[in-house]
């Protein structure tokens, strides 16, 4: 009785595990992120560029996955994109974990990968130390980059290439509060970041000089219930009624927090209205297209060394529509938004425009 | 100038529905763990109850039929967890990982599918003000200004304390988890409690995810940001809680004050002055109240004898 009993839990155990394997590889095959890293390879099947298009494989990396609605979900998009324009075979990995970065880069590199596109800041210091060890590999880092230390395989896209779009995203937050009181959420305090932070301010101050501009940074990108309590409490503390995360995951918190209070949210890098369809006012876009494709072109030209080991310098801000405010905002901002943007040039040369950086963020004022 | 007076309140009045998630799965816990199976799937399995419960609120457009999707997406995971350990008798180590592993894949995979184009998101429920007390200074806006799961929270941790330490059912339990011979000699069924303990505490675990979702975020989050750990910090409420759902109630709270403190503080600004490491150090203080307690409470812990114990009959 007892070893039938044994025969028959094995066998209910042997059944339980094949289903289990089975289900593990079928989730692993359709949702790899069930593994540390996702990766999907497109092989276009027509080639819309020359008959060397077949020769260049281009491989990103991004740190999380297309559901952020931000830069992951961009750079994916701009990769398709590459794929579909130029015919190139292109491989994209998503949720490349810090640990696996040097791994899938190197892995790419020995099969044949020519073009390795790492986007996300959390690569810079990887792509640097890889590049060195493919010279014949091109390297491509985004979103920005504030370092001196690319190799002659690598380009990269300088820190503040978003400032002028949240310049503008000041002013007409400084036109748009009520309150008198605006607030950023950034994840950590980057370089980058914080050039973006004083020319929203610049811009806030130019459009209403008694505004205030407050700013926490949580030290995470990854907890939306620690987002939603420090919107909150931007909200309810310090009344401000425009709120720009600029906060990955954790600013999916304070998304959430601004449109249950019906607090006016502008987004960034993607026009991010799908995330709150009814309090996104705009969004502060990142034109990638425009670094990604000259890179291109460079590499099927053949002039590479044009771009090669230098930062590029690019001023891709701008703001997205405004969607369900449109018809709230005065046609008297828009007139100064569209004037602010033509007169961006000069605003940047006489200082109006910063370009500022400090090491550890302002206090709240 | 900062007031804080009024942060002293905002810091209490959030730090329940901080609270809320890790303590219903606490309680979930104390019962898995009582009867004797240890489940380290809870993270994983409040994160696919989240999703499950906001996919059926923003698709049905009620948040009854979000959260009872919610409780079976984790009642159908505690059943899972109670097959694999309690009937195969697996190593209840493995297993809560595998289905840690496993639920949050669903949870991911369900989410990406979901909404190829739609971003999927409810508003919170309201706050239920409730009359006369929600006027009280200080207390009003601490205790009687939360929304309706934070409420039921609190009350399913003293009913199951009443459950577990009041009624031959929670007698029952217990003996199941300290001694299984003993209990089955007396006639009581052990893996069928264990079975019900388990499901149970999945079932919690799952109504911890859907209070997320419903009772706060309104939104889900891939790759186990949306939980952030709150699962794993349920299983460490348990056992400073010595196994106790009272107990529970003050062990959550310490980690959803924490949040509080740190969430309240970043959004204030008020150490702002000390630079980017203000924001790290915040985050922290969760983790400094764990270690706290755990150099004032650590004697006297144990745990059921027979946890993690497969029991077989003779």
């Amino acid at each position: 009785m007892e070893r039938r009993h044994a025969v028959s839990t094995t066998i209910v155990a042997i059944v339980v595990i094949a289903v289990l394997v089975v289900a593990a590889i079928a989730i692993a095959i359709a949702l790899p992120s069930f593994a540390s890293t996702k990766t999907v390879t497109i092989v276009p099947t027509t080639s819309s560029s020359t008959s060397t298009a077949s020769q260049y494989k281009l491989a990103l990396l991004v740190g999380g996955d297309v559901t952020d609605d931000g830069l992951n979900d961009q750079g994916v998009q701009v990769a398709n994109w590459i794929a579909s324009t130029y015919g190139w075979t292109v491989s994209v990995s998503q949720d490349v974990a810090y640990s696996s970065q040097g791994a899938l880069m190197t892995s790419y590199a020995q099969q044949g990968y020519n073009v390795i596109w790492a986007d996300g800041n959390q690569f810079i210091g990887t792509t640097e130390a890889i590049a060195a060890q493919f010279p014949n590999v091109k390297f491509i880092m985004t979103p920005t980059y504030d370092g001196d230390n690319l190799t002659k395989n690598v380009v990269a896209l300088s820190a503040g290439n978003q400032a002028t779009g949240y310049y503008l995203a000041g002013v007409l937050s400084g036109k748009m509060t009520k309150t008198g009181s605006v607030g950023v959420v950034i994840g950590q305090w980057f370089t980058a970041l914080s050039l973006e932070f004083y020319a929203y301010k610049a811009g806030v101050h130019s459009a209403n000089p008694n505004a205030k501009v407050y700013l926490s940074v949580p030290g995470t990108w990854s907890d939306p219930t620690i987002g939603n309590t420090v919107a909150m409490t931007m909200i309810n503390t310090d009344h401000c009624d425009i709120l720009v995360p600029i906060a990955d995951t954790t600013g999916l918190g304070v998304i959430a927090a601004a449109t249950t209070t019906n607090t006016t949210l502008i987004g960034t890098v993607l026009d991010q209205v799908v995330l709150s369809p009814t309090d996104m006012m705009t969004s502060v876009l990142l034109n990638m297209t425009a670094f990604i494709q000259p890179v291109i072109q460079h590499i099927i030209a053949g002039t590479w060394s044009q771009i090669g080991g230098k930062v590029q310098d690019l001023n891709l801000g701008s703001l997205g529509p405004f969607h369900n405010f449109d018809s709230v905002i005065p046609t008297s901002v828009k007139t100064l938004l569209a004037q602010t943007a033509a007169q961006m040039g000069a605003l940047i040369g006489n200082g109006t425009m910063p370009f500022t950086y400090t090491p550890n963020p302002p206090t709240s004022p | 100038m900062t007031d804080y007076g009024s942060l002293t309140v905002s810091i209490l009045a959030a730090s329940l529905p901080l609270t809320m998630p890790i303590l219903y799965a606490s309680i979930g816990e104390v019962y898995a763990e009582k009867s004797g199976v240890l489940n380290m799937g809870i993270e994983g399995v409040m994160s696919l109850a989240a999703f499950v419960s906001l996919w059926v609120t923003y698709s049905t457009g009620s948040y009854f039929y979000g959260l009872l999707a919610g409780i079976g997406a984790g009642m159908a995971m505690g059943l899972f967890h109670s097959f694999a350990t309690v009937k195969i008798g697996i190593n209840q180590l493995i297993a809560g990982l595998m289905l840690y592993s496993l639920a949050l894949a669903i949870g991911d995979f369900g989410y990406v599918i979901a909404t190829k184009k739609v971003v999927p998101y409810v508003r919170p429920l309201s706050p239920v003000h409730l009359p006369v007390l929600s006027g009280l200074p200080v207390i009003g806006p601490v205790l009687f200004k939360q929304n309706l799961l934070v409420y039921l929270s609190f009350a399913v941790a003293v009913i199951m304390g009443l459950i577990l330490y009041k009624t031959t059912w929670g007698l029952k339990i217990r003996a199941v988890g300290e001694n299984p011979e003993a209990a089955d000699s007396a006639g009581v069924n052990v893996n069928l409690v264990r079975h019900l303990c388990v499901i149970l505490g999945g079932t919690l675990a799952g109504l911890a995810g859907a209070s997320l979702v419903l009772g706060y975020l309104g939104l889900y989050a891939t790759g186990d940001t949306l939980v952030a750990g709150r699962g794993w910090i349920a299983i460490v409420v348990v056992i400073f809680a010595r196994w106790s759902p009272y107990k529970a109630i003050a062990g959550a709270w310490v980690f959803g004050l924490g949040y509080s403190i740190a969430a309240v503080f970043i959004g204030s600004g008020v150490f702002s002055s000390l630079g980017t490491a203000s924001g790290y150090l915040l985050l922290a203080v969760p983790y400094v109240f764990a270690i706290v307690f755990i150099l004032l409470f650590h004697r006297g812990t144990k745990s059921p004898s027979s946890l993690t114990v497969p029991y077989k009959r003779r």
